[in-house]
This record gives C-alpha cells, structure tokens and sequence, in this order.
C-alpha cells in the first residue's frame, strides 16, 4: 500500500486552510423574489384646486350658528414640563377638545367646499398669524389663504422649530431661536389641512387651514361662527375638528338671509 | 515535474474552494438585459393619488416630461432592486421594511433628509443621484456604485419622482454655499458658543456633549410615520446620513432634514456662524470609525489599578472599539439595536485584569418597577479550548458554556453567569467579579475587576501571553430591549501582555537557525517523495 503522498499531503492542507477562511464569510441574505404585476396607467385626474373667481358680492346672505361637542368629555392633556420651565411652567393642559358650559365646540373649522366664486379670496384678510405663546401655539387653527405666507412669532424667547407636515405643499422644519422672534413661512400653492408641531416640544400642536375660497372661518370660544357675504345658492358645508373628524351640512343661501348652521358632535 | 503539477492542482482547487465559498455575488448591471425585458414591456404604472390617509386635495396625477423609455428602465430596476424595502407604492413599506431602522424613505411625500436645497424643499436630480450612488451611513441603504450604471440610476431617480406630484409641480430652490471658514481654534469655540447656547439651543436635542442625549431627546421617541426617531450622537460622525465632513454638516444645518425633527437654520445663524457651527460640530467626533483590532492587549499596570477612569494609567492604556449589532441569530430577535458600539481599555497586576468599558446610550434607564433597564456584558468561553475553537457567539452552546460578566443598570452590580445558549444564563454560585458604573451626559462608563486566577471550575482563567476571546453585548432599556435581543459583537481576542525577558534576545539567532533546518528538511521530504513517486510509476 502507498503512504499518502507528501503532494496529497499539501493539498489536504490547503483546502482546510481555505474551508476554515471561506466559512468566516458572511452570506449576504438574499432577497424574496418580488412579484411585479404590470399595471394600466391611470387615468388622470382634473386639477380640484383652484378656479375660483372673487368679485363683488351684493346681494349676498350668512351662514351662522354654532358647532358643538355632547360627547363624553374629554379632558386635557396634563403635560409636566422638565425643561424651559420659566417659559412653559412646570406643568400645563393641552386642550384636546375645547367647550365651553353649553357645549360650543372651540377651533373647529367651518368652510364652503363647493362655492365657485363670490367674495375676494383676500377679503380674509392680509396678515396671517402663528404665535408660540407659554409653549403653546395661539391660535391652534389658523386659516390662510392660498398665495399668502404666514407670519411665525415666538413670543416665548426659547428655542421652537416650526416643523409642518403637509401632503401636497413643501414641508417646513427651521429653527426659532430666541434671536428670531419672527418669521415668514413659504407662499402655501395648494388647500390642505397642515399639521404643525415643535419638536423642542412636542406636545405642541396646531394646524393650518389652507383654503383657496374665502368662505371659512374657525368657531370661536363659545363654537359660533359667521361666513358672510355668501352668494345666494345651495352649498355644501364641511366642519372639521382636528379631534373630532368632519362632518357636511347642505345649507341653501338666500339674499340678505342668515342660513342658520347647527352641528353637534359626535 | 510533479512538483509544478502538484502547486497547479492546489492553486485550482483553492480558487474553485474560494469561489464556492464566497457570498452570494451581486448581479451585474449588465444583468439587467434579460431579466428586465419582461417588466420593460409593461406599461409604465404611475401612482395612485386615491385616498392616503390624510386631508388630501385631489391632486391629479400627470405625465412627466421624461421619456417613457427611461421611465421604463427606471421602473424595471426598481422592481428588481428597490421594491423590497421601499415599496410597489413606494411608500416605504416593502416587505423588508418592517425590520429596519431608520426605515426606508416613503417617496409619495417627496420628503428627503439629505439635499442641498432649502428647507422642505425637493431634492435636486443630483441630490437623489448622489444618495442611490454612495447609500447612507447608519442605515439599510447601500450605495449602488458599481452595481448599477449611472444612466441607470439616473432612470431610477426619474421614476422615483413619479412618486410625488410635488415633482411636477416644483422647481427646488438650492441653497447658497456662503464662503468657508477653516476649522481652527477660534472657529470651534465661536461654534461651541451658539451649540451651547440661545442662538441656536442645540444641547435641547443633541446635548451639551453631543451625544444626543439633551432635553428633548426623551420626546423624540416617534417621526410623523410613527417610527423611532432620536437625535443624532454627534460624537459618531461615520454614522451620519449624509456624510461626516464640515462640509456635510453644514449642509444639513443650512437645508435641515426633511421628515426628521432637525430644523433648518438657515435663516436662523449667518453663513459665518453656521460654518463656525459645522467646525465645532465635526470637531466632536473623526470622521471614521476606529479601526477594528482583533486582539484587546491588556498591559500591566505599574502599580495598583485606580477605579477612577481619568487615572493617569487608564488614560495612557490603549483604547479599542469595537462596533455593536443586533442580535437576529435567536428569538427574539433585534433588527434595530440602539448601542453602536463600545470603547475598552484593560490593564492587568499581579493579581486581577481589570476592564474599563465605555459606550454611549441617550437616556439612564435603570428601573422603576417593571421598565427595562440598561445593561451590558462581556462575554468569555467557560474554558479555553483546544485549539481555536469557540462557544457559539450568541451566549454559548450546552457543550460549550460562556461567562458573562453582566451589568445591570438596576442594581448598579457586575454579577458573574453562566450561559449554554440564549435565554439560559444563570448566576453562578460563587461570585468573582466586581464592578460598578457610571452615567455622564449619555455615556456609561463601566469599570470591571476580577482575579486573573479564581478557584471556581465555572471561570475563565487568564494567563500572561495568551490570546482569550472576548465579546460584548449591551442592553438598551429605553429601546425594550431584552436579555437576548440586545446589541451583541462577535468574538475578538484579549491579550496579557507578557513582558519580555532578556534571554528572548539570545533566541532569535537560534530561530533562524531552526527556521532554515525546518526549510532544508520540507525540502528533503518534497524531494523524498517525488523520488518514491518516480520509482513506484
């Protein structure tokens, strides 16, 4: 019988070598096969955004009322605060829904969903205003109209960020330093509802309502509200609560009239 | 004659062993070709603009002005390369998403972190080029460099956009590179000043050490999309999104980082400042990583080994670090692990080894009741084996049992346990080690001591001059997680050093003299046998 080669040897040798190196070698999982289902192209959609025609309105009527909230109640978010206490305090209530004794619901949006024209868009008014107040943003709903900026303050001297996260518009995220009391947010082009944020503080929160018609307005302390100079027609509604969700009234507006708007929510 | 077949016959066998043994090769992009013409032939499929789930204004969808043919290509490698973690739609949500962090980028938004135009601003063709080209640090998302050419990824960035109708509608306004400022003395404090202080408020987010660990931090616990977001720890630029130069970092100060909490501060801090800014802030950490050494050389210290860290010994012993990952071998598993890595020093005397571990967490979780806490271990085999053989990495095997020497946040002790596999670890009876930790503005500092002999069968034993491996494993409490899914590395080496004696030196001729007699005598047995070889045929 033959001894094993020294030869054979050598080569039993390297290929243990080369075993032992090749078996440290990581292995790239590799990925489940992705099944690709080819697709029609959609069709396109027309642009909803835009056309509305402002002008003089004389004969025009009012949609007025009250929103209000007859759910459980829901109390506010306590927040204890452990930083810039001698700005926010150390402790303070995120109003969640807001109401007062007889139920009228606080920063709920009413707006004209399907108005084609009517009053100037800037009939809503030019300056547009978010304030950071006591860590808090005043107002929680603010309405701009395409094509206008708004104005951020920060009253508080400390560090915000005016962080929004829109869909269709750009979003925002700068810093507001207490050496930038003031600032001008981009032109918003397209309607959305825009929430708002502060990182620095995050139970900070408010949204932007940005509307290309001028027929919308946010109830106030006690849920009422007024859209005026509203042409006369039959219209939809939309009440929106950042809480509370949406909800659509069909309301027929006569000349000079008001056309009374009662909601109730939930 | 048979000697050069022999090396022939090793050298093929080694290459087709490596080629065996080798990791799954990427497909070239020369690959494509084939594989691609059934999808090329599909039509091009646009994104649906139907309901999202947010206020959504009708937003049409359109028709972009690329050629269909590179939409159709960038389609195609989408399919085949990007679909799996960001999505058919997209958004993000691919089948391999859901186990990563940061997750991938939901495109419809048109959101991007890393671009050179102004805050929420869209990125740039070559914003979005550059990013599939070199992929992001710190995260999931390799570059394709060299894997797909560059009108390839070109297409993919044109079918991307088709994503987001923000495309078609904006033009990214990029923002102005104000001249540089060298990162020399006065730079770095004047950006120390507005890091630290009311121009800027960094520390609320980042820390006075960078770290990541300010104020705000604790808050930052969800992004928009609900996922864990935390600030970066500046102190480990190589894990930067968007690179780990002053340059890079002014950039994301000037553009922010759309989707994340990082606000712009452009209009904030001059082009000066901000420059001033990006210097102190590249300043808090190199570029790269450490470099990964196999072996820890412990030293002998010169005296008694202090427990104070900033000891002069401790701080003239060499530092090693070594990188952390999730630990996805056993249930359950950790596809996110939150510590990155640890920074180890050891020192040895006549009696004890001593180690002094570093790593970095946001937030000192050591319990109330219930929550998770921090935690860390270093791992040793039960008992040196044979040769190089080691316990299975993941806290050993039933044969072969690990140490752990375990930290816990809760009870601020070093215990020493016994591991045969996940999950099955248990304290020992007789207890060697001791050790307690410290927690300074997002850094554990962990000092462990144990004798380099015990009389306990369970320990390891240390002698001078011999390579014991070694491995790390730590537990974020914060992040939920628990003993096995925590943040594990694999096996690297400790060595005692062992000092030299003068009769080494005689040694070394004597080497070489056996060195060469070995040589002769390989030479007198290929020979031998070749002759043997000769006579039998």
């Amino acid at each position: 019988m033959r001894r094993p080669s020294f030869s054979f040897l050598m080569v039993a040798f390297f290929s243990l070598f080369i075993v032992a190196c090749g078996g440290g070698a990581t292995q790239q999982p590799t990925a489940p096969p992705v099944a690709t289902q080819p697709q029609g192209v959609e069709e396109t959609e027309p642009p909803a955004t835009g056309g509305y025609q402002g002008g003089a309105v004389t004969d025009g009527g009012t949609i007025a009322g009250k929103i209000t909230y007859s759910g459980a109640p829901v109390e506010p978010e306590v927040v204890e605060v452990d930083k810039d206490t001698e700005v926010c305090g150390t402790s303070l209530e995120v109003a969640k829904v807001q109401t007062d004794e007889a139920g009228g619901l606080a920063n709920a949006v009413v707006r004209i969903t399907d108005i084609a024209s009517g009053k100037p868009l800037d009939s809503l008014g030019s300056e547009f205003v978010l304030d950071q107040m006591g860590c808090q943003y005043v107002p929680a709903v603010v309405i701009v109209p395409v094509g206008a900026a708004l104005t951020v303050l920060n009253s508080d001297g400390i560090l915000h960020n005016i962080h929004t996260t829109p869909f269709d518009n750009p979003p925002l995220n700068v810093a507001q330093p207490a050496t930038q009391p003031e600032i001008m947010s981009d032109v918003f082009s397209i309607p959305e509802i825009i929430p708002v944020g502060c990182d620095v503080h995050k139970w900070m929160n408010a949204h932007i309502v940005v509307v290309d018609q001028p027929y919308a307005a946010v109830t106030g302390s006690d849920g009422s509200f007024a859209l005026s100079d509203v042409p006369p027609g039959a219209y939809t509604v939309e009440i929106w609560h950042a809480e509370l969700g949406t909800q659509t009234e069909t309301v027929t507006v006569e000349a000079g009239a008001e056309a009374p708007v009662e909601v109730d929510f939930p | 004659m048979i000697g050069v077949a022999v090396i022939v016959i090793v050298m093929a066998i080694a290459a087709a062993m490596t080629l065996a043994a080798a990791p799954v090769q990427l497909p070239r992009s020369g690959d494509l070709g084939d594989r691609g013409i059934g999808v090329l032939a599909a039509p091009v499929r646009l994104p649906r603009s139907g309901d999202l789930g947010y206020p959504r204004s009708g937003v049409p969808a359109y028709i972009f002005s690329v050629p269909a043919q590179q939409l159709e290509l960038g389609q195609a490698i989408y399919a085949q390369r990007c679909e799996i973690c960001h999505g058919v739609e997209g958004d993000g949500n691919g089948p391999a998403a859901s186990n990563m962090d940061p997750r991938p980028r939901d495109f419809r938004r048109g959101w991007y972190k890393i671009r050179t135009t102004t805050s929420g601003q869209l990125p740039t063709d070559e914003d979005l080029l550059l990013v599939i080209t070199k992929g992001m640090p710190g995260t999931t998302m390799p570059g394709w460099q060299g894997v797909l050419a560059q009108a390839e990824i070109q297409a993919v960035v044109e079918y991307i956009k088709t994503f987001s109708a923000r495309f078609e509608r904006e033009t990214p306004a990029v923002v102005e590179v104000g001249p540089k400022f060298e990162a020399d003395e006065e730079s770095v404090a004047r950006g120390s000043e507005i890091f630290l202080g009311a121009e800027a408020e960094c520390i609320k987010c980042h820390g006075a050490a960078g770290r990541g660990d300010g104020p705000s931090a604790a808050e930052l616990t969800e992004d928009f999309f609900g996922d864990v977001i935390v600030p970066a720890d500046l102190t480990m630029p190589w894990l930067f999104r968007g690179g780990p130069t002053a340059d890079d970092i002014y950039m994301r100060l000037k553009t922010g980082l759309t989707g994340s909490p990082m606000p712009s501060y452009a209009e904030v801090l001059s082009d000066e400042d901000l420059w001033h800014l990006a210097n102190y802030a590249d300043s808090l950490g190199a570029d790269n990583p450490p470099e990964l050494e196999p072996a820890i050389l412990a030293t002998r210290a010169p005296g008694a080994i202090p427990d104070d860290p900033r000891a002069e010994v401790w701080q003239e012993a060499e530092e090693y670090y070594y990188p952390l990952v999730g630990q996805i071998m056993r249930e359950p598993r950790n596809y996110t692990p939150s510590i990155a890595g640890v920074w180890v020093r050891a020192l040895y005397d006549d009696s004890e080894i001593v180690l002094l571990l570093k790593w970095h967490d946001r937030f000192n979780d050591s319990g109330d009741g219930e929550a998770p806490t921090d935690g860390f271990a270093v791992q040793f085999p039960a008992e040196l084996a044979e040769g190089d053989e080691r316990p299975y990495f993941v806290f050993g095997e039933p044969a072969r049992p690990v140490n752990l020497w375990q930290w816990s946040a809760a009870t601020n002790i070093v215990e020493e346990r016994t591991a045969r596999g996940a999950g099955t670890d248990i304290a020992q009876a007789t207890q060697n080690v001791e050790g307690q930790a410290s927690f300074n503005e997002g850094e554990y500092t962990l000092l462990i001591r144990r004798e380099l002999k015990t009389n306990d069968g369970e320990d390891i034993q240390f002698e001078l001059g011999q390579f014991v491996p070694i491995a790390f494993i730590a537990w974020d409490g914060w992040r939920d997680e628990q003993p096995v899914s925590g943040a594990i590395s694999s096996w690297f080496l400790i060595y005692l050093d062992k000092p030299v004696p003068a009769t080494a030196y005689a040694w070394i001729p004597v080497t070489i003299l056996a060195v060469a007699l070995i040589e002769a005598g390989i030479l007198w047995a290929v020979r031998r046998g070749t002759r043997r070889e000769e006579q039998a045929s």
